[in-house]
């Protein structure tokens, strides 16, 4: 039987599914939009031309939203972050800030304020000076300053290091110290550029829980890149998967795990095995694969297609009913674009029994196949 | 069970190494080493104190302050000792400016011909003095500039700016670009963040580069005697005095020189240190 093993590790128990995860569908940004890409793209210059760090990029950040940039290194993630806080210039489209456009605008006149990956504390200034350097450039006040400043760091819980230098601090509380020097500003937004990527385990998972804390209290934006889908997993309102410079996915934790609408999506996130068997037969909502053998794969769900993915979409017309959709599951497969629809997700005891041994994930997608006639 | 019991539990032996020879050579020969480095400088002291009464301050004749007390009383030595430090102090002024401009270039960005500047830089520390020197006499000639004071600080500002550059150009490449960003982030605009937080964290650089500017300026002969016209430097003049009797005041003003570079080494060190605390 044609069964491809995804090789990743089995999930962390409750890694996605835990009460972080908002159960609701993702909610749109609405009209309280704080950031807004429109058609954003980013090409380096390089020695054998131009390489695209991010191509067409449309997105819509709501105020007070906790948002993640998913996605493997060298997806574009970062570079539109920089984009974003102002260290690049988008080659195209326009960056809103609360609507206005701020494509040009130099980061120390952009509202919004940045956690670098480094931290990027100022080694010789004590730890009150890294947190005041913003207010004292924008000449707030000695007494506002003071107090702001001690009141930030009473937020990330660093309230008797105030005079020692960053090189004193261990690393989650130089990771305070970024947050707080950030955040002391006021930014209508807070951009976060893998923030936890340098801390062990521990320490990782409990300034998750921390940030979240921080940005309730705040309820400031924040836009959070990750490569690490447990992080984006359990502490973004919403996300996008982010994939070569595009968007692959955008939605909530919930929406994104469950119903990738991508394979690249289905691989990046959660933990999957991919069976690519033609469908035999739709039963309602369950659809029958064809396995091969005198066992039938029975996979509850087919929702890609319900959400009308199906390549059927590019020939036929929307309404048709479904038992003709279900067989164009079963089409011989030619444009690889056409890939996107078929997914079933869910169990497949079937394939349980098939790699017998094998420590099998709970998500289980099926494919087209390739050499199948529909029936 | 019992088995791994009964074995009494036997604690490593630690092999003690017999104090050999080597204990005793690395540190014996450190020290030769260092006395051998000092040694001129504490001739040079000792002598500043020397109660010489010929021509040639080379024997020792007994304790004295007297040169102490009678340093400026050689007005060509001490017209000469002004215009070396006038000279030091603008030659580090400018060739400090200057290098540390360039060494955050090379340091920092990527351009179109920095290969080439880097081997200027390089040729620039390497080449002969007595090259550099001659062929920049050549040049005054040609352009026809008159040789003196001005040349003089051109030339060591010349040969200068390389050790500012390369000093500072390491500083500058192991500094985080995230730090200057992270300024402009906070509300730095570009003049604030070059002098809160790029110079600062350059400074170490940039110190190392102006004392050894210092040091190189002071005491230059060989590209100084080329380009040096009428005007008299300390060690033009100290060469020229040689030939019948350096005068005791120039141990003097010599430990007096060393004695301030020591001293702005050590406050520098200090500084350092205290920084990093």
């Amino acid at each position: 039987m044609d069964v491809q093993t995804a090789a990743v590790p089995p999930p962390r128990a409750g890694a996605a599914e835990g009460s972080e995860v908002s159960a609701e569908p993702a909610p749109s940004a609405g009209p309280g939009s704080a950031i807004e890409l429109v058609g954003i793209a980013k090409t380096f210059a390089s020695r054998r031309g131009t390489v695209a760090a991010v191509e067409r990029v449309d997105l819509v950040i709501g105020e007070g939203e906790f948002f993640s940039l998913l996605g493997p290194s060298g997806c574009g993630k970062t570079t539109t972050l920089r984009m974003i806080g102002g260290f690049e210039d988008p080659t195209e489209g326009q960056i809103l800030l609360h609507g206005k456009d701020v494509v040009g605008v130099p980061p120390n006149h952009r509202d919004v304020n940045m956690v670098f990956q480094s931290y990027a504390l100022f080694p010789h200034m004590s730890v009150f000076e890294n947190v005041a350097f913003g207010l004292r450039r924008k000449g707030v006040a000695k007494r506002d300053t003071e107090s702001r400043v001690r009141e930030m760091l009473e937020l990330v819980q660093l309230e008797g290091k105030a005079d020692r230098r960053p090189r004193e601090l261990s690393g989650g509380q130089q990771q305070r110290v970024a947050l707080a020097r950030a955040l002391v500003n006021r930014p209508r937004a807070l951009l976060l550029d893998e923030p936890l990527a340098a801390l062990d385990l521990k320490l990782r998972q409990a300034m998750q829980l921390e940030l979240k804390r921080i940005q309730r209290e705040v309820g400031i934006t924040f836009v959070f890149v990750t490569h690490d889908q447990n992080e984006a997993l359990t502490m973004s309102d919403r996300l996008v998967v982010m994939n070569a410079g595009r968007i692959e996915q955008l939605g909530s934790p919930r929406e994104v795990y469950e119903h990738p609408r991508t394979r690249f999506v289905a691989g990046f996130i959660g933990t999957s095995n991919f069976i690519r068997r033609p469908v035999r037969s739709m039963e309602g909502d369950v659809a029958v694969l064809d396995s091969g053998t005198d066992e039938r794969i029975v996979v509850p769900g087919a929702r890609g297609r319900r959400r009308g993915r199906t390549p059927r979409r590019r020939h036929g017309a929307p309404g048709e009913d479904r038992a003709d959709r279900a067989a164009a599951l079963g089409r011989p497969l030619r444009h690889p674009g056409a890939c996107r629809g078929g997914r079933v997700p869910r169990h497949v005891d079937a394939v349980r029994d098939a790699v017998a041994g094998r420590h099998l994930t709970d998500r289980v997608r099926a494919e087209r196949g390739r050499r199948h006639r529909p029936r | 069970m019992s088995a791994v019991l009964d074995r009494p539990v036997q604690a490593p032996q630690r092999t003690r190494h017999p104090r050999r020879w080597r204990g005793w050579l690395l540190p014996t020969w450190s020290w030769l080493v260092i006395g051998w480095l000092c040694l001129p400088i504490f001739v040079m002291i000792l002598f500043g104190f020397n109660n010489t009464q010929g021509k040639f301050n080379i024997k020792w004749q007994g304790f004295t302050l007297q040169w102490y007390r009678q340093l400026f009383t050689i007005p060509d030595l001490t017209n000469a000792l002004e215009a070396s430090l006038s000279i030091a102090v603008i030659v580090t002024v400018i060739a400090t400016i200057l290098g540390t401009l360039l060494g955050m270039a090379l340091g920092r960005y990527k351009f179109r011909g920095i290969g080439s500047v880097n081997l200027l830089l390089f040729a620039n520390i390497a080449a002969p003095e007595v090259v550099l020197g001659a062929s920049l006499l050549s040049l005054f000639l040609t352009v026809g500039i008159p040789r003196g004071y001005w040349t003089i600080v051109i030339a060591q500002v010349m040969f200068s700016i390389a050790y500012v550059a390369v000093t500072v150009r390491a500083r500058m490449a192991a500094l985080d670009p995230a730090l200057e960003e992270a300024a402009r982030d906070l509300g730095a605009n570009g003049v604030a963040t070059f002098f809160r937080v790029t110079l600062p964290l350059l400074m170490p650089g940039v110190m190392a580069g102006a004392l050894l500017t210092f040091a190189l300026s002071i005491d230059d002969y060989i590209i100084t005697s080329f380009n040096a016209g009428q005007t008299v430097t300390f060690p033009l003049w100290v060469y020229g005095a040689s030939r019948n009797g350096v005068p005791p005041q120039v141990n003097v003003m010599g430990t007096l020189i060393f004695g301030f570079g020591v001293l702005l080494a050590v406050a520098g060190a200090a500084i350092n240190r205290r920084r990093q605390a």
